[in-house]
């Protein structure tokens, strides 16, 4: 522990007291006003704890390899030179490099890792919420053992699956394909309880309304269920592009072929036994963190609903 | 326009609860039937019966000539309004309405005419961009009905559909509706609880109980006279009045002997009924309209009943009377609402001899 951890701690430890353990009518005005003003400084020093990776991460991307482990943040203005802080980590990322299958560049693995999350995404969206739907509204013979066989294997480490995985992938011949990325995971158990949750929320009259209207099952799905549940959409869209963004075991053991390979494995490869690029694995870092950042706030306002569906009345 | 036939439609779900049982029900065209009975009595059971949403047990149903028991909600041509209006919240009134036409691929401008044209009938062109959220209760009742009426469906089904709305509300919208079949003389069945909604807006009631059918008919005959103790009972506010007692035969003459009274049953054309009826155990019925009412007054030499006033209810245009007899059976009295009453004052109060019923204690069916 640092200085300033030390500091936050006293001042958390201080704002708890005076929160929690102590009645408010104990407090004349001013000490109301300090209390408000003291839970300021505490929101501000642990934005700025949450900020400061980020902030460091942005500095080093721009610092030469020369002066990169000199100086924490950036170096003093009086050094500012392109031979201290310049694009080079950025060349070297997009420079490309040898394969087995010829040069590979970086912008290939950006592609990469945007197919496979956004198909990944994609599939697993409208599985998950077809079989939500199909257990939140549909009564059928074996559906309560169903749920309970489901729920049971989500008890399971997703660990414990990997060798049978594997040897089912690999005698499927999926090996080196993007089906062994996107099959196994593209029906979460995870979600469809997310989204059996949801629909189990939306009254059936709405169902049946739509039947009576002509709708057939999969447009009551589509036209009337997804529209309703669209909170819990964005959000389980979130997750799961988030997921398969940082996926980082399952290409790691089923693909071969290096023009193949995703972020998450081509970034750690930068940080190697051989190899050392730290700034251009975090110059990669930087730009792996674009695609979720602009998901996360395109999907803001419905994730933060989604995370609250059901918490209060109407 | 259809004319929609139960034959003996039940509905056994599979823990072996039977919901609705044996019923059979004509419901001719351009009627308004009301299905109605206490909760649990299978009136919504029934309607979704008809309707596709419940499967049958056992029995058919057909819509115009034509058994749908196979047959798909969407292809019965019937369109239903449901309690709790379920409107899609995601799209607006206009949308709502015209939802049912696209998915049948209407033109677009054939959705447009019919969607304004329900519109203006239900006086919602104001409405139509709006969500349902920005609607009142009374409001989205009416999209709920407008859905329902732009398809031009062979039947209207209605699920208790202004049990949501308030007191007011309720008696509004019970005209809209009447008017409206008045107005599409489509076929309209109606479910309700609620025995007034029953009584003001059917061309027929059937009355239901733990899933059989009770009795079918208008409901002045269901007024006047009840099949039985459980249709007397739940047909009329204030309910009617029942007392315990045998029927004796005193000189050719026919009474009621109840705990506290005896009373005159005169009409001739009882005679036969009530002669098989002596010695048993009866229960005697009487409306408390017509008891110590202005019509009751005008009866010469009517019987009394006699009682301690408990509660007064003094309602506007009338006052219910609460009395006990000697026997300490409560009554309940319709009467004019200048009748000097005190609470706790002893009353005679004359009773219209031609409008009490007897029915069999023990079968409970009417027997006078």
């Amino acid at each position: 522990m640092n200085t300033i951890h030390y500091v936050l701690i006293a001042l958390f430890g201080a704002y708890f007291v005076m929160r929690f353990l102590i009645p408010t009518s104990v407090f004349p005005r001013k000490i109301k006003v300090s209390r408000a003003y003291l839970a300021a400084i505490f929101l501000i020093l642990a934005a700025a704890l949450v900020i400061t990776p980020f902030v460091w991460l942005v500095c080093n991307v721009f610092k030469d390899q020369s002066v990169l482990m000199k100086y924490s943040f950036l170096p003093p203005i009086s050094e500012w030179s392109s031979q201290t802080l310049n694009f080079t980590n950025f060349t070297k990322l997009f420079q490309g490099e040898e394969s087995p299958q010829g040069t590979v560049y970086f912008w290939q693995y950006i592609i990469n890792s945007i197919f496979l999350a956004c198909a990944g995404t994609s599939i697993s969206l409208f599985l998950t919420s077809l079989s939500g739907y199909a257990l939140a509204k549909y009564k059928f013979k074996g559906r309560g053992f169903l749920i309970f066989f489901m729920a049971g294997s989500m008890m399971f480490p997703a660990m414990l699956f990997l060798a049978p995985l594997y040897q089912i992938i690999y005698k499927i011949h999926w090996m080196d394909s993007y089906l062994s990325l996107l099959i196994p995971n593209a029906c979460a158990v995870f979600g469809i309880f997310l989204f059996r949750q949801a629909m189990q929320g939306v009254p059936n009259s709405l169902v049946e309304a739509a039947r009576m209207d002509g709708a057939s099952e999969f447009r009551i799905y589509w036209n009337v269920m997804m529209p309703l549940v669209r909170p819990m959409t964005g959000a389980y869209c979130l997750i799961t592009f988030l997921g398969n963004w940082n996926n980082f075991l399952s290409p790691q053991l089923y693909i071969q072929t290096h023009a193949k390979l995703t972020l998450p494995v081509i970034l750690n490869q930068y940080l190697g036994l051989y190899l050392n690029e730290y700034g251009v694995f975090l110059a990669g870092t930087l730009l792996a963190i674009i695609p979720p950042a602009i998901l996360f706030f395109a999907l803001q306002k419905e994730f933060v609903a989604g995370l609250t569906t059901g918490a209060t009345k109407g | 326009m259809a004319e929609i036939i139960l034959k003996n439609v039940s509905k056994v779900y599979d823990n072996s609860v039977t919901a609705v049982r044996d019923v059979n029900l004509e419901i001719k065209d351009h009627e308004f039937m009301v299905l109605v009975g206490p909760s649990g009595c299978g009136k919504s059971t029934t309607l979704r019966m008809i309707a596709g949403l419940e499967d049958i047990s056992s029995g058919t149903i057909s819509v115009a000539d034509k058994i749908v028991n196979d047959v798909q909600p969407k292809d019965r041509n019937l369109a239903m309004v449901f309690q709790n209006y379920a409107l899609y919240p995601h799209m607006t009134v206009y949308e709502n309405m015209a939802f049912g036409l696209k998915l049948r691929h209407f033109p677009k401008n054939e959705i447009d005419a019919r969607v304004k044209e329900a519109a203006a009938t239900l006086g919602l062109e104001p409405y139509l961009d709006r969500y349902p959220k920005a609607l009142s209760g009374g409001q989205r009742q009416r999209v709920a009905v407008g859905r329902a009426i732009v398809r031009k469906p062979a039947a209207f089904l209605f699920d208790e559909p202004l049990s949501n709305l308030d007191a007011k509300m309720r008696v509004q919208m019970r005209t809209e509706v009447s008017l409206l079949h008045k107005k599409l003389g489509t076929t309209m069945i109606y479910v309700t609880h609620d025995q007034v909604e029953a009584m003001t807006m059917g061309s027929r009631i059937c009355v239901m109980k733990d899933g059989e059918v009770q009795q079918i008919d208008t409901p002045l005959a269901i007024y006047d006279s009840p099949c039985n103790l459980f249709v007397a009972g739940f047909i009329g506010m204030p309910p009617m009045n029942f007392f315990d007692g045998t029927v004796e035969n005193k000189d050719g003459s026919f009474f009621f002997v109840g705990k506290a009274f005896s009373f005159p049953l005169i009409k001739p054309e009882w005679k036969d009924k009530l002669a098989a009826a002596v010695g048993r155990k009866v229960v005697f019925g009487v409306r408390p309209e017509d008891i110590g009412s202005p019509s009751a007054m005008l009866v010469k030499d009517a019987p009394t009943l006699s009682g301690s006033l408990k509660v007064k209810e003094p309602m506007g245009a009338e006052t219910y009377l609460y009395l006990d007899d000697t026997a300490a059976e409560r009554f309940i009295a319709k009467v004019d609402p200048h009748m000097v009453a005190e609470v706790g004052q002893s009353m005679t109060l004359p009773v219209n001899p031609a409008k009490v019923h007897v029915f069999d204690a023990e079968s409970t069916n009417l027997i006078v």
